[in-house]
């Protein structure tokens, strides 16, 4: 296959439209680290329905946000909270209760084998996390078997976890979707390899000569599209650039936990106001001298 | 005990206390958010200064300044020895057989220590109340050496039968990790807000060993939803000192005065 060299930049709205309706999305990032919110603002604005969604590992509320926005239909996730914020993501609690969501269920690392699979075109990949439990009982996709050498041992087979995209926060990229975190990785390469499509959302467009003075760095090669998005991680902190907004999300929790216990004016009325005409004027809402108050140093030096 | 005497500590602070004695500086740790990181960082600053505390988000030898309040917190990365990516850290340090300590906690423990983070109520296909899920506790309950339990006490919680088994303790008694091929111990502490338990050799069934300054055995009785057995002779419990309860309390203000900062920072919302 050739892979000349090719412009991918798009704007948040032309690459948020690329996701139709009942496609699977895996979301990078990691607890309040990293997501590519703006994307996901997107997602909501624009009314994509049926998702299925893949999760980072530890899935925060931008997936909750998600849920309670009405987009998702089926949730592949080990974990949706945002820890110390909220033990438990009042939208996903709200939506899996009542059966508006199907959740698959799985550990972390049952996450990751499934995205391995997938990414390594291997019928299924071997872990032991989760035997003994009631996960393979409960989810029908997972098969425990005997460890066919040694003949002692459970494990679980896990069938590939695929997507259809996946979207990512990168530190920057060039305008060829050639992408470097300038912080920790989490599991977003591994999301990205799993999926048909990569879209990654950048806080900066560099030169490709930046790409190429640390190769080391590039994280994320080939992305089919990719869109610069200034805070576009808020608010949730962006690894080299600035930390996350806990007034925001304290205020996220609050109102989304009015809606899990019926108040649907008060989430509504959160949805109204963070769910704006596009990134910029969001960022408006917000105001300047928060966001600059979220900066901190770069983690990485470059 | 004068239990009269205002006690000039917390439950949830006696628990942590409890949590860090049991960690050594040789430990390599795999901690969680919450309870499990402010023990982890307690032991650090205290007793045991080269433990190596492993966050699941890829971080390894961290030495956090303040707690975060998230997993993936930049506070963990920037000072951490190397970190990682997440599916590296469970397939080469926790399966791979490299943490001696995991920390675990859940909404319903039963009495061989199997841990429920999944739903709690009515069925799994209607749920009462939906919990977060397994996160990386079902891989940490099989790979670690040994797994310490950290949790408060109460009837709701420590319960006869579990609704969902999200993470493997001793299954139904002796004998059952070893039928599954898991050949890591298991839980070997249960450390609560009222005492601390451990299984019995024999049995695999949690039994109390000690129980915190001031605390009754009727109370830990009726925090327990089974009928709990105690040892035969309880060790003595030893009072929080007062470095573990500054350095413990400096910690969290710590935390507290960065959050607060950072808030300033930002002005009015």
């Amino acid at each position: 296959m050739s892979k000349r060299r090719k412009e991918v930049v798009a704007s948040v709205k032309d690459a948020a439209a690329m996701i139709q309706d009942g496609q699977t999305v895996a979301i990078g990032g990691f607890g309040a680290d990293n997501h590519p919110m703006a994307l996901v603002r997107e997602i909501i604005r624009k009314g994509t329905k049926d998702l299925t969604i893949i999760a980072s590992a530890t899935a925060g509320l931008e997936i909750d946000l998600l849920i309670g926005a009405g987009c998702v239909k089926k949730l592949i996730a080990p974990y949706v909270g945002q820890e110390m914020y909220c033990p438990i993501g009042h939208n996903y609690r709200k939506y899996a209760e009542s059966k508006q969501i199907e959740v698959w269920e799985c550990s972390e690392y049952i996450l990751y084998a499934g995205l391995f699979a997938a990414a390594s075109g291997q019928e299924f990949f071997a872990w032991r996390g989760g035997v003994g439990t009631s996960i393979p009982e409960l989810n029908p996709d997972l098969v425990q078997f005997t460890d066919p050498i040694g003949k002692t041992k459970k494990i679980i087979a896990v069938p590939p976890l695929r997507a259809d995209w996946a979207i990512i926060h990168v530190g920057w990229s060039d305008v060829y979707g050639n992408g470097q975190h300038l912080g920790a990785r989490f599991g977003d390469r591994w999301l990205a390899r799993a999926a048909d499509r990569i879209m990654t959302q950048a806080e900066r467009i560099v030169p490709n000569s930046v790409i190429r003075r640390n190769p080391f760095m590039t994280t994320i090669a080939y992305a089919d599209c990719v869109v610069e998005a200034p805070y576009g991680g808020h608010p949730y902190a962006a690894h080299g650039f600035y930390k996350e907004d806990v007034e925001f999300i304290q205020d996220y929790v609050r109102c989304s936990e009015a809606n899990r216990k019926g108040d649907a004016a008060t989430w509504d009325e959160y949805l109204k106001r963070h769910i704006q005409p596009d990134h910029y004027a969001y960022l408006d809402t917000v105001g300047i001298k928060k966001l600059l108050g979220l900066y901190t140093h770069p983690i990485v030096s470059w | 005990m004068n239990t009269s005497a205002k006690p000039v500590w917390t439950p949830t602070e006696m628990m942590t206390i409890v949590a860090a004695r049991a960690l050594k500086s040789s430990d390599v740790c795999f901690v969680g958010i919450g309870a499990p990181s402010a023990a982890c960082n307690l032991a650090r600053l205290t007793h045991a200064p080269d433990i190596t505390l492993i966050y699941e988000s890829g971080t390894i030898a961290t030495k956090p300044n303040v707690l975060p309040l998230s997993i993936g917190d930049g506070e963990l990365c920037e000072t951490a020895l190397s970190t990682v990516s997440v599916p590296e850290m469970f397939r080469y340090w926790l399966q791979g057989g490299r943490i001696t300590v995991g920390f675990l906690g859940g909404a319903q423990i039963d009495r061989f220590a199997n841990l429920n983070t999944t739903f709690v109520g009515g069925t799994y296909a209607k749920p009462k109340v939906r919990l977060p899920g397994g996160g990386g506790a079902p891989e940490i309950a099989t790979s670690c050496h040994e797994v310490f339990i950290i949790m408060a006490q109460g009837k709701r919680s420590f319960v006869d039968k579990l609704d969902f088994v999200t993470s493997l303790g001793h299954g139904d008694g002796k004998g059952s990790r070893e039928r599954l091929g898991v050949t890591t111990k298991g839980p070997t502490r249960v450390i609560t807000d009222l005492c601390l338990m451990e299984p019995d050799p024999g049995t695999k069934e949690l039994t109390v060993v000690a129980m915190h300054p001031g605390v009754t055995r009727d109370q830990v009785v009726d925090s327990t939803g089974w009928d709990l057995k105690f040892a035969a002779r309880l060790a003595d419990a030893t009072p929080p000192t007062p470095l573990e309860l500054s350095v413990l309390r400096d910690l969290h203000a710590r935390t507290r005065a960065a959050i607060e900062a950072q808030q300033q920072k930002g002005g009015e919302a």
